[in-house]
């Protein structure tokens, strides 16, 4: 096909954001305008150049990458842990946890909880406060377009639906075979015996 | 593990070796049968190696009641299917050998040595939660040995000290292991509780909470009140050791105990803050199911499951695999990255070669190759031919592949030669030499050098 590069105003912008690892969002506005419209032709584009243009119907572009350094490894795994530990959070709260977690504002409170919560697990990425919460995770976040900042608090954004399909994919992980919820009573009253 | 926050880095090591040793030591008192051979706890090691995972489906199942020695061979086939009818039987006869499975009386089922199956528990963290029973009771074991350490310190009876100190020791050692396993099996209750996909209640889904909260959370909460038992006898076993070691600092006298006495108190203040910790961890993850505040959605479910899966098994392997993947600042900058590879490979597959006119050799001729001759030759073959003709034209007539400048210059050396003696001629003579035209006053041999 072909591509107009004077119709693509804002492609470098648009290279240089998603190339760094950035989703595009219906909160940037101008780009993802741009994307919207021209989206056939930067895809195109993006592919000869060798990168991967994904929409999602939830609203945000980002590229697809097969290969990620070991570096971004573990800061996806800390998105994920965080996205996780907020899901739990805001369960155990009474919410909904999928409305509550792009409502709620997330406070330094709300990480100092999670970070409670599930501090064996941050741990073993190296965050142990709530500070730390918040420079290592919550502002990479920003910088890659999973969250805006609104004051002192952070905005979870529509890419975050990426870790929360990753969780929907771990159903097979509960199954362990020969566990049911109701079985470890009896166990108890056995072991109070002995 | 669970040893965060306790503030005691060195304790988790030493108190792991005794949770083991305090393991292993179960089948003394619980098998009261006396056996003729000795257990092997190498061999035992080895068993619980090579069959974990079906110990670990069996540790499963063993909440339910007991199971057949066929349910075992199955078992034993479908994690080892290239084994023969023969050798399943085998290993089955192995594991009921080594005791690591042991038969139910009158009966023919089978059930997991309680201890194999405390230590598999341990191991993954799915431990049973026990009773206040357990906790209380060492308490009042330490109140009683608190008493006879007293006895024994006024009589200055060292013998008897040292074995009071060792025995309250390992009282509190039990203590916190029970804290912390109670814990652990809290955890284990509530995410199962939260991750359970099946279409119950809410009652019933969490009715091993409750239970849970009410049978040991509430208990243990009273048990430890500022105001009850628990405290008073730890204020004062801990005012007995001060005064035991203030005594010693003092006199001098069994100083040797001092040590073990520190060490007593020490864990003695860990084990009351371990156990409040620990306390107000189950409560923050029970409350909210007890308050039945919990949303259950799918996704809060999965969060769950695989917050709890991470816990037991490990951060790295599970989430590996999960997240998802986005490029950085460092790929961008770098140029070698994988991605790139993969697709400069991906378009070498598609590689066909052009044919690519290559520019004509220009044809030098023969010029390249030709030799120029040396001067001094020249010189000699002139005299000897004696040339006598124009000094040009015999140069070009000797050398007619000569580039123009070489002959030139050939011409110039010779008519300077004194040897060949020549006259300068006032008429011009032209000659072509390799397309080029020469118009000169040629030399020629003088008349008398001619003759």
């Amino acid at each position: 096909m072909q591509i107009e590069l004077e119709q693509l105003t804002q492609l470098a912008e648009i290279h240089k954001k998603l190339s760094t690892g950035y989703h595009v969002s219906e909160q940037d506005f101008a780009l993802w305008q741009e994307l919207d419209t021209n989206e056939e032709a930067y895809s195109a584009l993006f592919t000869a150049l060798g990168n991967q243009l994904k929409r999602d119907s939830r609203g945000y572009f980002h590229f697809d990458v097969d290969d990620a350094t070991v570096n971004m490894g573990k800061i996806s795994r800390l998105f994920a842990l965080t996205t996780y530990a907020l899901v739990e959070f805001f369960a155990d709260q009474g919410q909904d946890p999928l409305r509550a977690l792009f409502e709620v504002e997330i406070s330094h409170e709300i990480l100092a909880s999670i970070l409670q919560q599930q501090y064996h697990l941050f741990e073993q990425l190296e965050v142990f406060s709530a500070t730390d919460l918040k420079r290592e995770v919550m502002n990479r976040m920003l910088r890659y377009g999973f969250a805006k900042a609104q004051g002192e608090h952070f905005k979870l954004l529509s890419p975050v639906y990426r870790y929360l399909d990753a969780l929907m994919a771990v159903d097979q992980l509960a199954e362990f075979p020969g566990e049911s919820s109701t079985s470890s009573f009896t166990s108890n009253q056995e072991q109070a015996d002995v | 593990m669970h040893y965060w926050r306790d503030g005691i880095l060195a304790l988790p090591t030493t108190s792991h070796y005794l949770q083991l040793v305090i393991l292993w030591s179960i089948p003394i008192n619980f098998l009261t049968k006396s056996y003729e051979f000795m257990l092997s706890a190498k061999k035992i090691i080895k068993c619980l190696d090579d069959h974990w995972p079906v110990l670990e489906t069996l540790v499963g199942r063993s909440t339910l009641g007991s199971f057949s020695f066929q349910d075992v061979q199955a078992l034993i086939q479908r994690h080892s299917p290239g084994f023969s009818s023969e050798q399943v039987f085998r290993e089955a006869q192995r594991l009921l050998h080594h005791e690591v499975l042991i038969p139910l009386a009158k009966s023919s089922q089978l059930e997991l040595n309680r201890a194999v199956l405390e230590f598999i528990q341990f191991l993954t963290q799915e431990h049973q939660l026990g009773t206040v029973g357990d906790i209380q009771s060492r308490i009042e074991d330490l109140d009683r040995l608190r008493g006879k350490l007293k006895a024994a310190a006024d009589t200055k009876d060292v013998s008897e000290m040292r074995r009071f100190i060792r025995l309250m020791d390992e009282r509190v050692r039990e203590v916190v292991k029970h804290f912390r396993k109670n814990e652990s099996a809290i955890m284990h209750l509530v995410e199962k509780a939260k991750a359970d996909d099946t279409k119950l209640s809410l009652a019933k889904r969490y009715s091993a909470v409750m239970e849970a909260f009410d049978e040991y959370i509430e208990p243990v909460l009273q048990m430890i009140d500022i105001n009850a038992p628990f405290q008073h006898s730890m204020q004062a076993l801990e005012h007995q050791l001060s005064e035991l070691i203030l005594n010693i600092e003092q006199t001098g006298f069994l100083q040797s105990e001092k040590e073990p006495l520190v060490q007593l108190r020490t864990r003695l203040l860990d084990m009351n803050q371990i156990g409040r910790e620990a306390l107000i961890r189950s409560t923050d993850v029970l409350m909210p199911l007890r308050e039945e505040l919990r949303k259950n959605t799918l996704i809060s479910r999965n969060a769950s499951a695989l917050l709890a899966h991470l816990r037991k098994k490990g951060l790295e392997p599970t989430l590996e695999q999960l997240v998802p993947k986005f490029s950085s600042d460092h790929q961008k900058f770098s140029l070698g990255s994988a991605n790139q590879i993969t697709s400069y490979m991906a378009e070498l597959v598609d590689f066909q070669d052009e044919a690519y006119q290559m520019p004509e050799q220009v044809d030098p001729g023969d010029n390249a190759n030709i030799r120029v001759p040396d001067l001094a030759e020249v010189l000699k073959s002139a005299r000897v031919q004696k040339a006598n003709t124009d000094l040009s034209k015999w140069l070009a007539k000797s050398y007619p592949q000569l580039p123009v400048d070489e002959l030139l210059f050939l011409y110039q050396e010779l008519s300077r030669a004194p040897t060949l003696k020549l006259q300068h001629l006032e008429q011009y003579s032209t000659l072509e030499v390799n397309g080029y035209r020469l118009t000169l006053h040629p030399f020629v041999p003088t008349a008398t050098s001619g003759t």
